[in-house]
């Protein structure tokens, strides 16, 4: 049991903490001009008797960009539209966001801004996946659009995504998106869905629109038609070339240090941003676990520069330690020969004069590793 | 203040929007989200301007619901932190990286624990006044508070994300 002083004083600590955070956090300005300038959008949609993802559908308020021919893609014209079909060609500029890994999104529900976008890399062979999401003004809940491109070796196949899908237990059906099999996964509640096919070989894309819970048979059905409208809108322009980083070899040593089994405690602590933090609590783990620490081995497979002082890191480890794979099977696969493997994305950071491994990355591979 | 004139929302937002968007955030577990949360929320106060009593107390509220009925993604995705502390640079890069800390390890609570802390900790409210805004007991208040902040402490102690009462040890 905790002493009750001992508990005060976290209580002041955990108060300081929140002020010290909440210092500088300062909203942008003219938020009350923005909400009547939502307010006015939604009036205008609910006088023309359309949601902004069935304006899809009738042409209600959306710029609809014709992809380009070249790539098979479908041209995508609204139903019931009286003019004539957009013919294929440059058009005009994508917004944020709507260009993502070498694919470009012509065409977005009417309404939707960008939210955010990241990337990230993992698995040997390296996958880079790239994202962009996307939100809507609608109520209850804001319709939510996330995009994901991932780019990976070229024997990337439809099963292994099926499979990956099926843990979470969605409701799947096989439809056809662009000409390619694919899976339709419904979330509970059909509070969302989710659409997956293998592009081209190496390409597989992701998308996914929550926020539809509520919305009914109807509506469940306009989402997906409107999601259907932004894969059949995309076009593929190519893998992107990543960039290299001067600093990969140092990246690598750092990786290397910090996870690969027989490297001195002060030496892998050293290639861990404040490794002397979590030092008793790895030494514990590491006995706890005797295999991790005699056999672990981590690969390296990607390393893209995202600034100065940070680059994004998709890494490998092997080791032989059954008794985790059992605890975390989500991320620890047992390989044929028995070994085990975990594919990780993370950073690595540069601080104190140095690349190490981000202290977040090495404690989340596997799980527990710092406690 | 009482809801009323559009001037008076004008007001309202102007007096009252940086600390419901330090709420929103650390509610939210993350910046872009807290911003998202507390828009949309400010949006349904504006279209219900003239018939709320006390506006304040409704987008609490109506943050507290939404950012603990959110559907949460399985994936995380990890943010960099501002330039390292030890580096010598200012005040402000080691307050980013706290903050980042902060709400890292906020996103891992249950929604329900991350309310109760925050609405303990950050917005300085009594058990009863949470209960109020969870519509559950101040024992049940009680409860969450007394789990996430020991999954809070251990998290900020070690640096270890997937910390849990009576996990890997």
């Amino acid at each position: 049991m905790i002493p009750a002083a001992y508990d005060e004083q976290f209580d002041d600590a955990i108060r300081a903490t929140f002020t010290r955070a909440a210092a500088g956090l300062r909203p942008a300005p003219g938020t009350a001009e923005r909400v009547r300038r939502r307010h006015r959008r939604h009036r205008r949609w609910q006088a023309a008797g359309v949601s902004a993802l069935t304006a899809a559908a009738v042409g209600v308020g959306v710029l609809v960009v014709a992809p380009r021919s070249n790539q098979g893609a479908t041209q995508l014209t609204p139903a019931g539209a009286t003019t004539s079909s957009p013919t294929p060609g440059p058009g005009p500029a994508l917004g944020a966001g709507r260009t993502l890994g070498g694919v470009e999104l012509t065409y977005l529900p009417a309404g939707m801004s960008l939210a955010g976008s990241g990337e990230q890399a993992y698995g040997q062979p390296a996958v880079v996946e790239y994202s962009s999401t996307f939100r809507g003004p609608q109520k209850p809940h804001p319709h939510e659009l996330t995009v994901g491109v991932s780019w990976g070796p070229n024997s990337m196949t439809l099963d292994q995504s099926e499979a990956a899908l099926r843990k979470f237990r969605f409701s799947m059906t096989p439809v056809t998106i662009r000409g390619h099999s694919a899976w339709l996964s419904v979330l509970p509640a059909q509070s969302g869905l989710m659409l997956t096919w293998i592009e081209q070989p190496g390409l597989q894309v992701d998308l996914r629109l929550l926020g539809i819970e509520g919305s009914g048979a109807n509506g469940f059905a306009a989402a997906r038609d409107a999601a259907e409208h932004v894969a059949a809108g995309m076009v593929v322009r190519g893998r992107p070339i990543l960039a290299t980083s001067p600093a990969e070899g140092v990246i690598r040593n750092a990786f290397a240090d910090a996870f690969n089994a027989g490297v001195p405690p002060a030496r892998a602590l050293a290639a861990i941003q404040d490794g002397p933090k979590i030092g008793a609590g790895r030494e514990r783990y590491l006995e706890r676990w005797p295999g991790l620490a005699r056999s672990r081995q981590v690969t390296v497979n990607l390393v893209v520069p995202l600034d100065p002082t940070h680059a994004l890191v998709g890494f490998t480890e092997n080791f032989q330690e059954p008794g985790l794979a059992a605890q975390w099977p989500d991320q620890i696969t047992t390989m044929a020969d028995g070994r085990q493997t975990l594919g990780g994305s993370g950073q690595a950071v540069w601080t104190g004069g140095r690349w190490k491994v981000s202290q977040l990355t090495y404690c989340a591979a596997p799980p527990g590793v710092c406690g | 203040m009482a809801g009323g004139s559009g001037a008076s929302f004008e007001r309202f937002v102007a007096e009252r929007e940086a600390p419901l968007l330090r709420t929103a955030v650390f509610l939210a577990g993350d910046r872009g989200r807290g911003e998202d949360l507390l828009q949309d929320v400010l949006l349904a106060v504006f279209r219900r301007w003239g018939r709320i009593d006390d506006p304040e107390a409704y987008v609490r509220r109506a943050l507290v619901n939404a950012a603990t009925s959110r559907w949460r993604r399985p994936r995380v995705r990890e943010e960099p932190l501002g330039p390292a502390a030890d580096r010598g640079v200012s005040s402000d890069a080691d307050r980013l990286a706290e903050r980042a800390e902060l709400l890292a390890a906020l996103r891992v609570l249950p929604p329900r624990q991350r309310a109760v802390v925050v609405l303990r900790y950050f917005d300085d409210l009594s058990e009863a006044q949470i209960a109020t805004l969870l519509a559950c007991s101040p024992g049940s208040v009680k409860t969450h508070c007394a789990r996430g902040l020991k999954r809070l402490r251990a998290i900020l102690d070690t640096g270890d994300l997937t910390w849990s009462e009576g996990g890997a040890r």
